[in-house]
């Protein structure tokens, strides 16, 4: 007897139930009840941040003029030629850069309480030639203005090619270098896959070498290293109140800066004394650059004072003191030290001739001195530009940080989507996220200060934005270990969903053939 | 601000001979920083005291560290008091406490983990797992030293007492670098020189403490001192063999040192005792001699040696350079025991011989004032119990403080607790319950108790006694408590190894209620249920199993047709081919059978 129409229509509802519960609702729930952390990040808008990346660059010049040889006119006349000039610069490219000339009035006299960036040229009438003058304290240039150029209104020419083709020009340079790297990185990410190094992205330079990575904090350690153990004092209290104090509050507003001073003994070299080679014309014994890479002994002497201080770069200032029988001089090196790239600097100091166990301040000026310059060099903060005002010259090594900050922020961001889309099995963790939005937000209230030409409110945002990016990328819970691989999965399960599937698999074709039998029947009792 | 020059250093070794040929080693380090500034924006002077601790001191807030190094077991019996009084050495393991300031507990316990991880780091231990589930805030059985009045100091902070200890940590010789970076002289002149990690490592019982306390002097500058200790037992006779020989190696029959009164051949031998006459110097324990003095302190580094009975001990200071051998004159100095021989010279080097005729001639040992032995009960995988027996030896009553943390794992019932007092020289024996509403008038033995109950993985349980142990008896504590099963994720590699207990802290106060004497009972090892690791596997599997099992006879049951025989037989009757079989075989069975029909 077959089956009757009815009595199937039951044995397909339950099907239908069963298949509802465990391919609809028991599948998903599985998949997710055994499927790693994996937060939505925020591609679009990183994505939509990247293509209206524009740094504007908004400097005001204040002009002033002494006495009545010049008129305002003057003022307009240079802006075009300056914004001409500029715009070569500013063709389209990720970085806009102006320099806006404001005569002096009261009213910005206000603004410029706020110590943002600025110049201020102070125009004169020259009876010679055209010359400059920078003070070195100030942020004021005097222009001296010939009658001859006046007379041929070159004036504002001069004014343009003083600023663009000199003052600014380092930081020009710079910046459209940064850009070419940063647009070369791109194209690069875009059609090579490969991980082989380009020639346009190792386009740095030795100041790139030497320089410490940018920090909001700063420490300054002064170390005294005695090769053997025989007691020795140090004025360096006055001494670097004397040399060091002013030129670290002038660094103000770049990072802050903490300083300790320490004496340590019996810090032995690390360098073979028989292979040494005796010095020329003093008695005692050169260092080549062979024995300079390894002068420090990193495991011995106890150097390691950075990582318990709130995330401060340590530079690190070193007088060692050899063995009083074996003076040490350091080949073709007249102020006898070198530099350690991105670590710090190494006088080394030869007390035979000096006789005394305590250094005053005299004998640590010259120390200082040389220490103060390298200061400059491992901040990349250059001394040798064309201006040698300070001020200007941390100006535009922060405009520049703040350029380099945006930079790596993206590269970190676009580097972490990256790899997560190319890493199937990474989590990505609350806190990865939370760190991905920060840093966007950080990089948001960034290009707020610049475009308000707030510049130092600028630079601490865009280091934050920085800093969040690196937490975010190198958050350590990305790569938890999971008890089995995700690939492992389907096998660790198989017991429960082959045996599952295949029954219902079968029911299902047995329904289906059932079906095709009863419609025959049906088909048939029709015919009859 | 002005630069206060007095950092000062001063380092000593004691010797201290104890019974059955052992000598304890006590390498002493003081260290004091130059005034400290907290400002951020002044500069800090470093030159004694250790650029790389300031800082850390400084930005967490913490007024006193102390931390502890040890391994091995102190045999009071035979070594007598422990050094110190026992206050600069610690349980099994590490154990660091810390005084801290802060405005709220939070803040100071995460200025705690900062520290604890940066400690970490320095010192090569794994004082980073120090989280909340392990920190105490002890009450009263750390006493604090600093000297600040925190009221006066700085605004309204509060100074808080954290600690914590991790006695699974194995204390081995890369723990000895660390402490040796933070002297001036980093083991390479005065006394440091003679450590090796080595050596100190392969002594008896060895112990490293370090503590740093801010202290404010009478001119209102702030100052570091750290107080570094090493001590170490070493057993005379077995470090000279283990000199002769790296490996153990029986001793060769001729070389035996038998009982002549009894039996002796070459299969009987009874043993003597160890001899008591023998020959050593420093090198001999350190495996090197003392490399120079030093400059760089105000006083000379020295050596001193306890007083011994002058007929039975000679000792005598040897100063060297090449082959040229110099004898170094003794001294009595006023704030050492003993006779002191100091290291004048940074170009010599310095040793001190021994010979003993008799080195069980010695000064007689000072009594201990009570011994604390704690075990754990019951053998079950679920539960335990505690026992802790304090034994007075003495004829006067004492004062203790009793300081215990236990795992969260560990659930304490209090309410078990169960005391037995007996009298050593009447044998009188009383039991007391704490349930029982008489505990509280009746014992005369527990005066407070502090308990703070743990809570799942974030808090240990936390329990303070004061106990008054009467003369000449034995106390003994006991109660009971459950073991937790832990998360998967929550066992240590090799679970099946049990789980440390640290050591319980007991302070002795005299009749003042001044710190006298603090020991530590031996850490415990608690077995915990531990699971099968590769249980997440088998337990997938398995429910998966079952589960399809059960999933497959439902399914089957709802979804087949359900047939009454007949219905059955008729649909089989119609269609089989087995069916169309059977009929025929019955069709002719009937034909060989149909003739009878």
């Amino acid at each position: 007897m077959p089956e009757s129409y009815p009595e199937f229509l039951k044995r397909i509802k339950v099907f239908s139930i069963f298949f509802f519960y465990s391919i609809l609702i028991g599948i998903p729930i599985w998949l997710n009840t055994t499927s790693i952390e994996k937060r939505e990040l925020p591609v679009n808008k990183l994505q939509e941040l990247e293509e209206a990346f524009k740094i504007d660059f908004d400097i005001p010049i204040i002009l002033s003029f002494m006495g009545t040889d010049f008129d305002e006119s003057l003022i307009n006349e240079t802006q075009v030629l300056i914004d001409e000039e500029l715009g070569k610069f500013n063709n389209g490219g990720l970085i806009s850069y102006h320099l806006q000339l404001k005569t002096a009035d009261a009213t910005l006299e206000e603004d410029l309480q706020t110590d943002e960036h600025h110049c201020e040229l102070y125009l004169e009438k020259s009876e010679d030639e055209d010359r400059v003058f920078v003070s070195p304290f100030t942020k004021k240039m005097n222009l001296y203005v010939s009658e001859a150029t006046r007379v041929n209104g070159n004036t504002s020419k001069f004014i343009s090619n003083f600023l663009i083709h000199d003052l600014f020009k380092d930081e020009i340079d710079t910046l459209l270098k940064s850009e070419k790297n940063f647009e070369a990185n791109k194209e690069e990410e875009n059609f090579t896959r490969s991980g082989s190094a380009s020639e346009s992205g190792s386009g740095t330079e030795i100041d790139d070498l030497l320089t410490i990575s940018y920090s909001p904090h700063y420490k300054l350690v002064f170390n005294l290293i005695n090769e053997d153990g025989v007691k020795i004092g140090w004025d360096i209290e006055h001494s670097v109140e004397k040399y060091f104090k002013n030129l670290v509050a002038q660094l103000d507003r770049y990072a802050d800066f903490s300083i300790d001073t320490n004496i340590q003994y019996y810090c032995d070299l690390n360098i073979d004394e028989s292979g040494l080679t005796p010095s020329d014309n003093e008695a005692g014994f050169l260092l080549t650059n062979k024995e300079l890479s390894t002068f420090i002994n990193y495991n011995d002497w106890n150097l390691n004072n950075n990582g318990f201080n709130d995330y401060s770069q340590v530079i690190n200032f070193i007088v060692y003191i050899p063995r009083g029988d074996r003076p040490l001089f350091i080949e073709n090196s007249k102020s006898n030290s070198f530099i350690i790239p991105k670590w710090g600097s190494i006088q080394l100091l030869n007390l035979n001739k000096l006789k005394k166990d305590f250094l005053d301040e005299v004998d640590l000026l010259p120390i200082l001195e040389n220490f103060s310059s390298e200061l400059f060099s491992l901040l990349g903060i250059p001394v040798k530009s064309a201006s040698k005002n300070l001020s200007i010259n941390i100006e535009f090594k922060m405009r520049s940080i703040i350029v380099s900050n945006l930079l790596n922020t993206f590269k970190n961001l676009s580097n972490l989507v990256k790899l997560t889309k190319n890493l199937k099995n990474i989590s990505i963790p609350m806190e990865t996220l939370v760190n991905f939005e920060k840093s966007l937000k950080y990089y948001e209230t960034t290009i707020e200060f610049l475009n308000d030409s707030k510049f130092n409110k600028a630079l601490k945002a865009s280091s934050l934005a920085l800093y969040n990016s690196d937490q975010a990328f190198f958050d350590k819970n990305m790569i938890q270990q999971v008890y089995f691989p995700d690939e492992h999965k389907l096998a660790v399960y198989t017991p429960l969903i082959g045996p599952i599937l295949t029954t219902m698999a079968l029911s299902l074709i047995k329904c289906l053939k059932d079906f095709r039998k009863i419609k025959q029947d049906i088909h048939d009792k029709k015919k009859k | 601000m002005a630069l206060v020059e007095c950092s000062t250093y001063d380092e000593y070794l004691e010797l201290k001979p104890l019974l059955r040929n052992n000598i304890l080693s006590s390498f002493n380090f003081k260290l004091t920083s130059n005034g400290i500034i907290s400002n951020r924006t002044d500069i800090n002077h470093y030159d004694i005291f250790p650029s790389s601790l300031g800082p850390l001191l400084e930005t967490t807030n913490t007024q006193e560290l102390h931390l502890r190094f040890t391994q091995g077991f102190w045999d009071h019996e035979i070594w007598g008091r422990l050094p110190f009084d026992g206050f600069k050495s610690g349980g099994t393991g590490v154990e660091v406490w810390a005084n801290m300031n802060g405005d709220t507990k939070d803040e100071v316990y995460q200025n705690w983990i900062i520290l604890a991880n940066s400690l970490s780091a320095f010192f090569c231990a794994s004082l980073n797992f120090i989280d909340s589930s392990t920190t105490t805030f002890p009450r009263s059985c750390f006493s604090s030293n600093s000297t600040i009045d925190i009221n006066n100091n700085n605004n309204n902070n509060t100074s808080y007492l954290l600690r914590s200890a991790l006695p699974r940590e194995p204390v081995c010789t890369e723990n000895l670098t660390p402490f040796l970076k933070l002297l001036p002289t980093r083991g390479k002149a005065g006394i440091s020189s003679l450590l090796d990690g080595h050596k100190v490592f392969d002594a008896e019982w060895n112990s490293m403490s370090i503590d740093i306390i801010k202290r404010m002097k009478e001119d209102q500058t702030l100052i570091y001192e750290m107080d570094i200790k090493i001590n170490l037992v070493v057993n005379i006779p077995k470090k000279l063999s283990k000199n002769i020989n790296q490996i153990p190696k029986p001793i060769p029959g001729e070389e035996l040192r038998c009982d002549p009164t009894k039996k002796s051949d070459i299969y009987h031998c009874f043993p003597l005792d160890e001899p008591v006459n023998y020959e050593w110097d420093l090198e001999t324990l350190f495996g090197k001699d003392i490399n120079g003095g030093i400059y760089i302190s105000e006083r000379q580094s020295r050596v001193c040696m306890a007083n011994v009975d002058e007929n039975y001990w000679k000792i005598s200071g040897i100063k060297k350079k090449n082959d040229d051998l110099t004898f170094l004159e003794p001294k009595v100095l006023t704030d050492s025991y003993g006779t002191c021989f100091e290291l004048e010279d940074a170009a010599y080097n310095y040793d001190i011989k021994f010979e003993t005729s008799d080195s069980t001639k010695l000064p007689p040992m000072e009594p201990i004032p009570i011994t604390v032995s704690r075990s754990l009960t019951g053998y079950s995988q679920d539960s335990g119990g505690f026992r802790t027996i304090f034994q007075n030896p003495s004829s006067t009553e004492t004062e203790l403080i009793y300081f215990e943390t236990m795992p969260w794992y560990m659930r304490v019932y209090l309410h078990t607790m169960e005391l037995t007092i007996v009298n050593n020289i009447n044998k009188t024996k009383n039991v007391y319950h704490i349930i029982n509403s008489e505990f509280d008038e009746k014992n005369k033995v527990i005066k407070n108790v502090y308990y703070k109950p743990e809570k799942d993985r974030s808090k240990p349980s936390h329990l303070e006694l004061t106990l008054m142990i009467p003369a000449d008896s034995t106390v003994t504590i006991t109660y009971q408590f459950d073991k937790s099963l832990l998360l998967y994720a929550e066992y240590p590699p090799d679970a099946n190894h049990g789980f440390d207990i640290d050591p319980a802290v007991v302070t002795v106060l005299d009749e003042s209620r001044k710190e006298v004497y603090q020991l530590r009972t031996t850490s415990l090892l608690l077995t915990l249920p531990t699971p099968d690791f590769s249980m997440p596997y088998n337990v997938i599997i398995l429910t998966s199993t079952i589960m399809t099992l059960i999933f497959g006879a439902l399914f089957n049951m709802l979804i087949k047709r359900v047939l009454s025989v007949e219905e059955y037989d008729e649909i089989v009757g119609q269609s089989s081919i087995i069916s169309k079989l059977k009929t025929r075989i019955q069709l002719f069975k009937k034909k060989l059978t149909g003739k009878t029909d």
